[in-house]
């Protein structure tokens, strides 16, 4: 039986999650980072991906995370990011034009400069993460 | 003195316009009420962003960092935070005679305006906004926010400007507003602490044990620009708040004055349609009168009477 942790995710806009949970697992910059009870307190920033919050050996909730951060604390563990959304939320249609636009705006900057072209890669991992999380739940 | 349909007009008038104001009284102080809730949620994120930030600086000693270090050059760009629309007493006024305070003795490369009477504020003094941002001020969006940051942050990377400072209304009760600037970057974390309450600070807990993955320099250059997310959208938030506090105050006693106005008329009213009432009485009773006589003098002249 795992035992439970304090969880808290938090958006500028709202508290998303507030509660137990057994296990978590986000995208952090230096890849997928799952955390379990007594994990060692460590920060990490957070790319974009899909946030995995097991609350019981049975109930398992996969929503959206995108850019923030993670802290882990021996009393709680905050997931600070700028957006979460839960499949339901998800508005398919609105990531799937996204997804469109930041492809064409890739194609089109193409052999331009590197920064913008990494502004529209993030979109364009933003909505494909989107859709992603969204058909997991669907199935 | 005016005409009885002239001042019923006048009133019929001013009951419309305090509706209006009534209404708007209305609208400001239940979107002030979301905005503050707004305020506390963005509170959280944003201050314990700054305190992991404090803290990898605190415990890894010498990092050096694009953000932290401060440029030769003297090339700012500010964002300037407006309201959306007028009607809101001293609100907009306020922020934009500082924000041209303090632009007037600077060498500004760019100029970002939220809201559209900051853009038509600077179009009318012929400087035309790099880029506005209109409806933001209206209902805060944390997407565009990201697009603004990105922007002049990747701008600042490339050095094509040197400093970053934001111009906006911080909401202190629903009585008062101050309008602030603040600079962004380069990053001065103890500007970031104004305003904060000592209570909601967190010193209990001791990081200098903790792990940072991959880095603490990678994490820290993914946290600053979403600190700065953070500190403009939160800037957003309070100028909203502050705004609509502002035209609620105003909108009141808006409303109050068009009672007073209503009162006093209502009055006037009365006394003009008295003073008719007397006057055609006044008529009546004279002409009456004459006719009266009128008929006794005849009386006297013709004692036989007159028909014939």
């Amino acid at each position: 039986m795992a035992q439970p942790f304090n969880l808290l995710v938090v958006t500028p806009e709202r508290e998303f999650f507030s509660g137990e949970a057994i296990y978590v697992s986000v995208q952090s910059i230096a890849g997928s980072l799952g955390v379990m009870h007594g994990h060692v307190p460590m920060v990490s920033a957070l790319d974009v991906g899909a946030l995995v919050i097991q609350t019981d050996e049975h109930t398992t909730r996969t929503a959206f995370h995108s850019e923030g951060f993670i802290e882990v604390r021996p009393e709680c563990v905050y997931i600070l990011s700028q957006a979460c959304e839960w499949p339901e939320e998800i508005d398919e249609k609105r990531a799937l034009e996204a997804e469109l636009r930041a492809q064409e705006r890739l194609a089109q900057q193409r052999g331009e400069d590197l920064g913008s072209m990494g502004h529209s890669k993030v979109a364009l991992m933003r909505a494909m993460t989107r859709r992603r999380v969204k058909s997991m739940s669907s199935k | 003195m005016a005409s009885i349909s002239d001042i019923r007009f006048h009133i019929k008038s001013i009951k419309q316009t305090r509706q209006i104001t009534n209404a708007m009284h209305m609208v400001s102080a239940s979107r002030m009420r979301k905005a503050l809730d707004g305020i506390q949620k963005n509170r959280a994120y944003f201050y314990h962003a700054l305190d992991i930030i404090v803290d990898i600086l605190k415990h890894t000693g010498d990092i050096t960092h694009n953000y932290l270090r401060h440029h030769a050059g003297d090339k700012v760009a500010y964002i300037i935070v407006a309201g959306e629309k007028g009607l809101s007493g001293s609100y907009n006024h306020a922020v934009l005679s500082l924000a041209d305070k303090v632009i007037a003795d600077k060498n500004v490369v760019e100029i970002y305006t939220i809201g559209s009477v900051g853009s038509s504020h600077y179009l009318r003094r012929g400087m035309t906004p790099d880029r506005h941002f209109e409806r933001l001020a209206e209902k805060p969006k944390l997407d565009q926010v990201r697009r603004l940051m990105t922007i002049l942050i990747e701008q600042y990377n490339r050095g094509e400007i040197d400093e970053l400072r934001i111009v906006y209304t911080r909401f202190i009760n629903t009585l008062s507003r101050e309008p602030v600037e603040q600079k962004l970057l380069p990053v001065e974390l103890n500007d970031f602490k104004r305003g904060r309450p000592e209570s909601e600070a967190d010193r209990e807990y001791d990081r200098s044990f903790i792990l940072y993955d991959p880095s603490p320099k990678e994490v820290l250059n993914a946290l600053i620009p979403q600190l700065l997310i953070g500190y403009v959208y939160g800037a957003i938030v309070h100028a909203y708040a502050s705004e609509n506090c502002s035209r609620m105050a105003a909108m009141e006693s808006a409303t109050r004055s068009a009672d007073k106005m209503i009162d006093k008329l209502t009055q006037q009213y009365h006394a003009v349609r008295q003073l008719t009432i007397t006057n055609e009485l006044a008529d009546i009773i004279g002409a009456a009168n004459a006719a009266n006589a009128a008929r006794s003098a005849d009386a006297a002249y013709y004692p036989e009477g007159r028909d014939e």
